[in-house]
């Protein structure tokens, strides 16, 4: 069964299937970055390398509440990003053949589907890593 | 084991093989019968044809062999029919493509038109040379009766099959190989022998070349394999050696470890000449016998030894840091040797009369920046032969290079016709880039700098008057992406001179330490031309823009913390100013104090970090604090640029 590390984004549910993750980085010290906008949080020097931090509750439009000191970071796939997020949870199995597709509303969460895990059928969004690499990259096209 | 980390290295050499032969070819077109340009030649293509061998790249190995093979022939009939040259420049053409496909870790490309049309009389080869099959045939004989017999030719060997049989101790892996001695005849043959012998040994994995090669003839002086066994090494060695030919048996354990494994940040390789490496190696030896001195000289509380101890400490870090980057620095004609075909070509093909001269080509960059500078390099030369140069006169490009302090300068010029600022600011208000008062206010050097405005002129329409602005806007921004800067230089009818000039090496800089807006921020010291501190009410104020002078000059005075979007800090007395050059004008950048400066090491950002205005690049302090490396050029011309897009949109609302 695929994996998936769970996390909040505001007060909703989401998951990242853990293959995206390179690993989730414990509070290392951000650096603000001049003219970052607002989808960047700054930079963190992660063994030795400047790497961007994207705020995923400003680039989900969700309320902006406290954030979780701990940081996600992607695969080199998706350029290494590490996302700032309010809540780091733990890792759950999950039914691939459980994914519901996203709705023409949730297609602006990012999100390859949702998906229920656990015996309370916990509804958790399935975050799109390669499409949040295409948002910012809308975001910021030269 | 994958061949693919050799793959970069292959590439780069065989580039820079393939580049000598474009040279050596345009310099055979022009004297056909030059002796040492064919012997040249034949050992490029020879080189060509055996690391494309040992890399088991076999079409790539097969066409460099064919061209040898022609260029064998015609260094025996004394000199090169005419014609052929065109042929000889196509199989080069064929053997890049064959390159990026490699590359792009596609199949290789077929070959069969090319080999065939070099049978075509058309195309003559003036003698089918004699002895080049020989060796082939007798290589197929050989193979022919092995795999008749196979028991009979199999000497020395039965000891080895015996121990494969006993009880197996834990088995082993390890990559041999297999050196023959340079008289071996029929190498494929002995080869093939070779792999036969080890696979009997063990599981053969990543044999170079593989058996089809060597099948097919593709011999070479090595054979080279990963092997898992369980017989011993000696025994192994006894065995290989007992084959004819065989001069050296090398083993090496595999002790790859993980982290070299995954190699995440792999693909590049570099060049490094070994006597360099051994200066490397040997400095650092000293480091390490310092760093018992510099012990001892704590543990006793001898502040006299320590301080000895960590003078010569310093002294041999430095060496071993410019050692370090002298490593990586690449001649420019490693790039420019493609450069005499180019013109060539593109002289032939515009019916043109053109020279190519280079100076200046032994003249060393960081090889990063040499690979970038590629492209760029190509695109100002074709448009000096297309737009500069006219038909009917005698033209000439040069390529000239020079160091200029921590700076490489590189000057593309030609004898052509020029560009008219006139005429250029005539296009902007033509083309609606500019409104007409604010083309009028450009500096002629200005007006030239509109060719680098992308979408300033599509080729047809401007180059019979005076752009040449094809793709100009990529050039430029190639050039400042690594650092450096693009000038222009012209007059009508003598001719234009492109400058570039650019840092020495990327990978570590010189920067400037300023805080502006609360930020610690770097500034790479090529951009800064002097600092200098001012008085407040030396500032005067016109509209919305700041100016002070400096000698008989008025220089703008920009906030570098507006230009950043930071919030401002109060000013003292005194300003603080960043004195920059950018091309045809200078600007005074302010900060809100300088903190020093100092060497650093540059690590590029990944995305979106590159995509923010005007940053370069991160240094990382030792403390591990990150530093932003802020080039002041692309946010200045932001303004510029804005400047020029209201001018437009005001154009349009009066249209």
């Amino acid at each position: 069964m695929p994996r998936m590390l769970l996390f909040r984004v505001g007060a909703e549910q989401y998951g990242l299937e853990i293959e995206a993750i390179q690993e989730v980085a414990d509070d290392p010290p951000l650096y603000s970055v001049p003219q970052a906008g607002a989808f960047l949080l700054g930079a963190v020097n992660l063994h030795g390398r400047v790497l961007p931090v994207i705020d995923l509750p400003a680039l989900l439009a969700v309320a902006a509440g406290p954030r979780d000191q701990r940081l996600v970071v992607l695969g080199p796939e998706c350029h290494s990003l590490v996302l700032a997020v309010s809540g780091v949870g733990r890792i759950a199995a999950f039914e691939a053949a459980d994914l519901r597709l996203p709705s023409a509303d949730e297609r602006l969460k990012v999100i390859a589907g949702v998906v229920e895990i656990g015996d309370q059928n916990e509804k958790v969004n399935l975050l799109d890593a390669g499409a949040v690499v295409e948002r910012l990259e809308i975001i910021y096209a030269a | 084991m994958d061949m693919s980390r050799y793959r970069e290295l292959f590439l780069s050499e065989t580039r820079e093989h393939l580049n000598q032969m474009g040279r050596l070819l345009v310099v055979l077109e022009q004297e056909p019968s030059g002796r040492e340009t064919i012997d040249a030649l034949f050992r490029e293509a020879h080189s060509v044809k055996g690391m494309a061998a040992s890399m088991g790249y076999e079409r790539t190995a097969a066409l460099a062999h064919h061209l040898e093979d022609m260029l064998d022939g015609f260094r025996r009939g004394g000199g090169v029919p005419v014609g052929t040259i065109d042929h000889l420049l196509s199989g080069l053409d064929l053997l890049e493509g064959l390159l990026e496909d490699l590359q792009a870790d596609q199949p290789e490309r077929d070959i069969a038109a090319f080999l065939a049309a070099s049978a075509d009389p058309v195309a003559p080869v003036v003698i089918a040379p004699e002895n080049a099959n020989e060796g082939n045939l007798e290589l197929i004989d050989v193979i022919a009766s092995e795999d008749a017999e196979p028991g009979e030719k199999t000497p020395a060997t039965p000891a080895l099959t015996a121990v494969a049989l006993q009880p197996p101790p834990a088995s082993s892996v390890f990559q041999v190989t297999v050196v023959l001695t340079e008289e071996a005849t029929a190498p494929a043959a002995r080869g093939l022998l070779i792999l036969r012998e080890l696979e009997r040994a063990g599981e053969v994995v990543n044999a170079t070349p593989t058996k089809e090669t060597l099948r097919q003839g593709g011999g070479c002086p090595r054979v080279q394999a990963w092997l898992r066994t369980v017989v011993p090494k000696p025994r192994l060695e006894e065995a290989l050696r007992a084959i004819t030919d065989v001069d050296k048996v090398i083993f090496v354990d595999d002790r790859r470890t993980d982290s070299s494994r995954r190699g995440g940040e792999a693909g590049r390789s570099v060049r490094v000449r070994t006597d360099l490496l051994d200066q490397v190696v040997n400095l650092t030896g000293e480091l390490l016998t310092h760093r018992f001195m510099l012990q001892r000289a704590a543990t006793q509380r001898d502040w006299n030894e320590l301080d000895t101890a960590l003078g010569q400490t310093t002294r041999l870090i430095g060496e071993l840091h410019h050692q370090a980057l002298q490593a990586r620095l690449v001649p420019l004609e490693n790039v420019a040797g493609r450069l005499p075909r180019l013109v060539r070509d593109l002289a032939r093909k515009t019916g043109k009369q053109v020279e190519f001269r280079m100076t200046g080509g032994g003249v060393s960059l960081d090889r990063l920046i040499l690979e970038e500078l590629s492209d760029p390099l190509v695109h100002l030369i074709r448009n000096a032969v297309d737009h500069g140069i006219e038909v009917g006169k005698p033209g000439e490009v040069t390529v000239a290079a020079r160091r200029e302090k921590d700076l490489v300068l590189i000057e593309i010029s030609d004898n052509g016709r020029g560009m008219d600022p006139q005429e250029l600011r005539h296009q902007a208000v033509a083309r609606r880039i500019l409104a007409p008062e604010q083309a009028g206010e450009l500096s002629d050097r200005e007006a030239l700098m509109l060719v680098c405005v992308p979408g300033f002129s599509t080729a047809r329409e401007v180059t019979d008057t005076s752009g040449r602005g094809v793709g100009m806007d990529v050039v430029k921004s190639a050039v400042e992406k690594l650092g450096g800067t693009l000038d222009i230089q012209s007059a009508v009818g003598a001719g234009t001179c492109f400058q570039l000039r650019l840092p020495l090496s990327m990978a570590i800089i010189r920067i400037l330490l300023i805080s502006s807006g609360g930020h610690a921020l770097a500034i790479p010291l090529t951009r800064v031309q002097r600092t200098l501190e001012l008085p407040v009410e030396d500032v005067t104020t016109t509209g919305f823009r700041r100016f002070f002078s400096l000698g008989e000059e008025e220089v703008e005075l920009v906030a570098l913390d507006s230009l950043l979007g930071l919030a401002g800090n109060p000013a003292a007395d005194g300003l603080c100013v960043v004195l920059l050059e950018l091309p045809g004008r200078r600007v005074g950048l302010q900060v809100d104090s300088f903190l020093g400066q100092r060497d650093a090491f540059v690590k590029n950002l990944g995305f979106p970090l590159d995509r923010l205005p005007g940053m370069s690049g991160a240094t990382v302090e030792g403390d591990g604090r990150v530093l932003f490396i802020i080039d002041p050029h692309p946010l200045l011309e932001g303004q510029t640029a804005a400047i020029l897009f209201r001018g437009k949109e005001t154009f349009d609302a009066l249209s």
